[in-house]
């Protein structure tokens, strides 16, 4: 019958329309908390901070972004706010070792050493081993002038293979002005992520701090390759390729001999 | 139901973790997660900061020292003791048993403010009591300075030992001195005294009658004539010091060559006779005080006695304070009274 022959049974050549597969980033915690610490690892602290909260918004639980909140105010310059925030935090997580630890790390910054040394000790009495207890134990080493600093950032490293480790370290050591440890902390850093522009960026301070300024010319061209906007990084260039006095070079040297 | 804190596994349904007690149910609570900032004067003055960091570091380690010296506790720098060995320089190394250190910061230090003070007024004197300030930093330093590797730091710590010690000790020490009386030095001769001499006045106490006073003479421009007959025009400005004869109120008159106060011969007579020779009664106005002009004017040079009260009748706000030591040179050293 020629009115059913134009009738479609079965066509191979219609398939169901497929729909396209959506790469949907699910925003949770751990995204807002990877975030965070990516901005960490750029140096932009600010942006860190606010992302460690968008964590906590989701979720509460999560201690280390508690942790991380405390950190950023503390690389921010806001010591009593982050010995405030950690005193909240820790009533919240009674005893938590990481806690303890960034409110010693606090108090040392506020030069109240007493706190610091007592809380440190506490967090390295706690169960468990990580890196940051062992970096803040290291701080107050350097803080006290003694001379177990760089066996405690030792430590740290082996807890934890992270190239953020040295490069946090040799923070510490920049905040002290022992530029001498610090570069090598920083080298260690750049040598774990050669990527890294924020640690060829500590790595160039260190180095003109310490007066060797053409290594820290080549360490921030290497850094504004890697990001070509870095402000910081433009300025310290700029202040090395102006001409300087040799005697503020020696000075400079003298004042942060170690 | 697994802590987040310690990690450990928890009963279902319980409230705190058995372990480390952190909440189980926070995820329920009410929390803000958003921690506090710095207000935008911190942010902007950072020195603020600084300020803060700089007595949290300093004060605990001179407590920290002092407590050391003096063997007791921490909190036993409240006492009296420890002020003692701030004030007396080489007392804490002497308690720390280094006696002969403690003796020779002590030794010097007390010889150079003996000099100090009893040639206070002269270059020498200022020297030597910058000296012995110095003496006393080195000595408080020395006790307090505990293990500073840096350079920058050590200089840092002398640096605020000399600010607390002239802040605390010495500027409260010169303010009390100068209440009771204050050096000067005569750049040219007075007699009886001499260029060079130092004298001591108070600028506390209230000049009376009778009193050797330093003062100021009104800048004025006198005309007279010479000895000679020739006409000559002397102006008189600069400090002086001579003896206040009567105070505001008192009657001075001049009687059959002779000085009257009240009626009553003064004991402070004018070294020449010419220079007062007023016809007429004269009250010293409130707020002045009649100054005898003895050593102002030229020998050689007559004045008209109006014009001569003028330089004679001395506002009260000029004059400085009563004199009352001469310390310099030392064989001359005397009590004025």
């Amino acid at each position: 019958m020629a009115r059913f022959d134009k009738l479609e049974f079965g066509s191979e050549s219609e398939e169901p329309e497929k729909k396209p597969v959506q790469n949907r980033v699910e925003k949770d915690e751990k995204y807002w908390a990877h975030l965070a610490s990516d901005n960490r690892r750029k140096g932009n602290y600010e942006n860190a901070l606010r992302y460690y909260s968008r964590t906590l918004e989701l979720d509460k639980n999560v201690v280390a972004a508690w942790v991380g909140q405390v950190q950023m105010l503390v690389q921010l310059g806001e010591y009593p706010q982050a010995i405030l925030w950690s005193q909240k935090a820790l009533e919240i997580f009674p005893a938590q070792s990481e806690l303890m630890a960034a409110q010693a790390q606090a108090e040392c910054r506020m030069a109240n050493m007493k706190k610091a040394h007592a809380l440190s000790d506490g967090a390295l009495q706690q169960r468990g081993d990580s890196a940051y207890r062992w970096q803040v134990r290291g701080e107050l080493m350097v803080a006290t002038k003694q001379k177990t600093d760089e066996h405690c950032f030792d430590k740290a490293q082996l807890a934890d293979r992270d190239w953020l480790v040295p490069l946090e370290s040799a923070l510490i050591y920049c905040h002290y002005k022992v530029f001498s440890k610090a570069q090598l902390k920083a080298k260690a850093a750049v040598e774990g992520a050669p990527d890294a522009y924020h640690a060829w960026y500590v790595l160039g301070v260190c180095q003109s701090k310490l007066g060797f300024d053409s290594s820290a010319v080549s360490s921030f061209e290497r850094c504004l390759e890697l990001c070509p906007r870095h402000i910081e990084a433009q300025r310290h260039m700029g202040d090395l390729q102006q001409s300087q006095w040799p005697f503020s070079r020696i000075f400079r040297r003298l004042m942060n001999r170690n | 139901m697994q802590c987040p804190s310690c990690q450990f596994e928890n009963m279902p349904g319980s409230g705190n973790c058995a372990r480390c007690g952190t909440s189980l149910t926070l995820a329920a609570a009410t929390i803000d997660v958003h921690p506090p900032r710095a207000g935008k004067l911190v942010r902007t003055a950072p020195s603020l900061l600084g300020v803060r960091r700089a007595w949290n570091r300093f004060f605990p380690s001179v407590q920290s020292a002092l407590a050391s010296v003096w063997g007791g506790s921490e909190n036993a720098i409240a006492r009296w003791p420890t002020f003692l060995e701030c004030i007396v320089p080489g007392l804490g190394q002497m308690r720390r048993g280094d006696r002969a250190q403690g003796w020779l910061f002590f030794g010097t230090f007390a010889l150079l403010l003996s000099l100090g003070i009893l040639l206070m007024g002269t270059t020498a004197g200022s020297l030597l009591l910058g000296l012995a300030f110095a003496a006393h930093v080195t000595a408080l330093r020395d006790a307090t300075a505990g293990s500073f590797a840096l350079l920058g730091d050590r200089l840092k710590h002398a640096l605020l030992v000399a600010i607390g010690l002239f802040m605390l000790l010495y500027l409260p020490a010169g303010w009390a001195i100068t209440r009771v009386g204050t050096p000067f030095r005569l750049t040219q001769g007075l007699p009886p005294f001499n260029q060079g001499d130092v004298l001591w006045y108070s600028n506390v106490a209230k000049a009376t009658a009778g009193d050797l006073v330093l003062y100021e003479v009104p800048s004025v421009s006198l005309a007279g004539n010479r000895n000679d007959g020739y006409p000559a025009r002397i102006v008189v400005a600069g400090q002086r010091i001579n003896r206040v004869v009567a105070g505001p109120g008192q009657v001075v008159q001049w009687n059959e060559g002779q000085l009257l106060v009240d009626g009553s011969a003064s004991r402070y007579q004018p070294a020449s006779a010419r220079l007062l020779q007023m016809e007429d009664a004269l009250t010293v106005p409130r707020g002045r005080f009649f100054i005898l002009p003895d050593n102002l004017l030229p020998n050689a040079v007559a004045i008209s006695p109006e014009q001569l009260l003028t330089v004679s009748l001395v506002a009260e706000e000029r004059v400085l304070g009563p004199v009352f030591l001469r310390s310099y040179p030392l064989n001359h050293f005397t009590v004025i009274r």
